[in-house]
């Protein structure tokens, strides 16, 4: 199963795919983390230092220009099956890769690491058969429609102000016209009473994220989201929006 | 010459709202007029300060590259009349917005044509406010014009701090010219403890001053209404008018 996470900004899409996939690698899933947010939070939130993070793959610059070139040619294809387990780190059973931003790779034209970057998630996402998690920043349409296609599902995340279920409702439409239909909403933040409204156009909503008291109390001293006393209720919220992927 | 202040932070730390106080902020002090940058792809710097957006450069951008062009008129020429369009004139200020990054495929024509757009229209402004996310990658890429100050905004939380550290690091190695960089606590309940401001300082982070944490702006954002309308006296905009006087006079 292969699920982009995807809305504003701190809205809880990392918190999310961190505990998505550490209930997937629980169940002794293969589980790819992708870090495709330009605030590269994930590393983070799994609770690796900063100095244990993998480098971004827009800074390889001389994978780069092995693979893709710069200047004159340049190989969009580039072959990128290889490279997958070298990118990547593990953490707690889990692969995460960090994508991070194309403007880090100096300026000029964006064409080469812009290539292998997504040469490098389309194959992830199409010729790999593990579960995938991708948080995103913004909404899909950079993916393009042929990985698109392999992507199962997309979770939206949003609190319950009026920006954020408007953002959600515009990645929602345009995941749409693109192509993937299934989609579920996941509100954070929400009073329990809340109800997305009727008329944004956005996902069914699949789950509420629940208050987590500690997690709130950890934020100020600590980046790691796991290992919350709440176990049982991540677990429920977890199944609830894998739940609603499955045929 | 204008003064260019970008912001910047991990998403959700309320970066487009402070961003909306400061141009409340140089409209009231006369440094008109101004222009307003949305850089960012989730874009909401509209709804912030209350103005409606038909068209983003993104889709213009795209229109460009997928070659969707009238007869009779060349690319250039149609581009540059489509982007003028895409100015949003207010009595205030003039918004322009970024919108969707680039899809599949190479983009360096679309961003030269772009680039060029945004260089010959930042010229006409005594002030320009640029709000973008934690990679700067469009005004990386599309701007050449110089940065003098950039605000990056966090919460009081670990995360928030070190993707700020981050931002200030990647701000150096972009080519935007970037003066200073300086550091804004949004939403915090009490003055930041000895222990965070020793992180702040190991990251290299200088503090430019704390937003508190305020109740009407949080209704204001759950009903949608624009922050940019919050009255001159709530907390909030009293902390964030006090730091731009500390920054700019």
């Amino acid at each position: 199963m292969k699920i982009a996470v995807a809305g504003k900004g701190g809205v809880g899409k990392t918190t999310l795919t961190v505990w998505l996939g550490a209930y997937l690698a629980g169940q002794q899933k293969d589980v790819w983390l992708v870090d495709a947010d330009t605030a590269l939070s994930l590393g983070p939130a799994l609770g690796l230092a900063e100095e244990d993070l993998p480098a971004p793959l827009v800074q390889q610059q001389q994978l780069i220009q092995e693979r893709v070139g710069s200047g004159g040619f340049i190989n969009m294809n580039p072959k990128v099956d290889d490279l997958m387990e070298g990118l990547s780190r593990e953490v707690r059973g889990m692969h995460l890769l960090l994508m991070g931003t194309v403007a880090g790779a100096g300026s000029g034209c964006g064409c080469a690491p812009n290539t292998l970057l997504k040469a490098t998630l389309a194959h992830l996402l199409v010729w790999r058969a593990q579960r995938v998690l991708v948080d995103l920043e913004a909404g899909v349409e950079h993916l393009g429609r042929g990985t698109i296609s392999s992507v199962d599902g997309l979770v939206v995340v949003s609190e319950p102000s009026i920006r954020g279920l408007q953002t959600a409702s515009r990645i929602s439409s345009m995941a749409k016209d693109l192509g993937l239909q299934q989609q579920a909403l996941v509100l954070n933040r929400a009073a329990e009473g809340f109800q997305p409204p009727q008329d944004m156009a956005l996902p069914p909503l699949a789950a509420r994220i629940p208050y987590l008291h500690s997690l709130e109390e950890r934020q100020q001293q600590s980046s790691s989201v796991l290992d919350l006393p709440e176990q049982d209720l991540i677990n429920k919220l977890c199944e609830a929006v894998l739940a609603s992927f499955e045929e | 010459m204008s003064l260019s202040i970008a912001f910047s932070g991990k998403g959700g730390t309320g970066k487009t709202t402070i961003a909306g106080m400061l141009i409340r902020y140089l409209l009231r002090n006369g440094a008109t007029p101004i222009l307003a940058v949305d850089a960012d792809s989730n874009y909401n710097l509209n709804e912030v300060l209350g103005v409606e957006v038909d068209t983003t450069l993104g889709e213009v951008r795209e229109r460009m590259k997928t070659g969707e062009m009238p007869s009779g008129m060349t690319k250039d020429r149609y581009m540059a009349t489509k982007l003028e369009e895409a100015v949003v004139e207010t009595d205030n200020f003039d918004l322009v917005v970024m919108g969707q990054p680039e899809g599949q495929g190479c983009y360096c024509a679309a961003n030269t044509l772009l680039s060029d757009f945004l260089q010959k229209l930042t010229r006409n402004y005594a002030s320009i406010v640029m709000d973008n996310e934690a990679g700067m990658e469009h005004i990386s890429r599309l701007t050449t014009s110089n940065v003098d100050k950039l605000l990056v905004v966090s919460d009081p939380s670990r995360r928030g701090l070190q993707a700020a550290g981050r931002i200030k690091d990647l701000a150096h190695n972009l080519n935007i010219g970037v003066e200073s960089v300086y550091l804004i606590l949004n939403n915090v309940r009490e003055e930041p403890s000895e222990r965070m401001q020793g992180i702040i300082a190991d990251m290299g982070l200088e503090l430019l001053g704390t937003v508190r944490e305020d109740e009407t702006l949080q209704e204001y954002d759950l009903e949608g209404r624009p922050s940019f309308e919050l009255p001159e006296d709530n907390p909030a905009v009293q902390d964030a008018f006090a730091l731009f006087q500390r920054l700019i006079g």
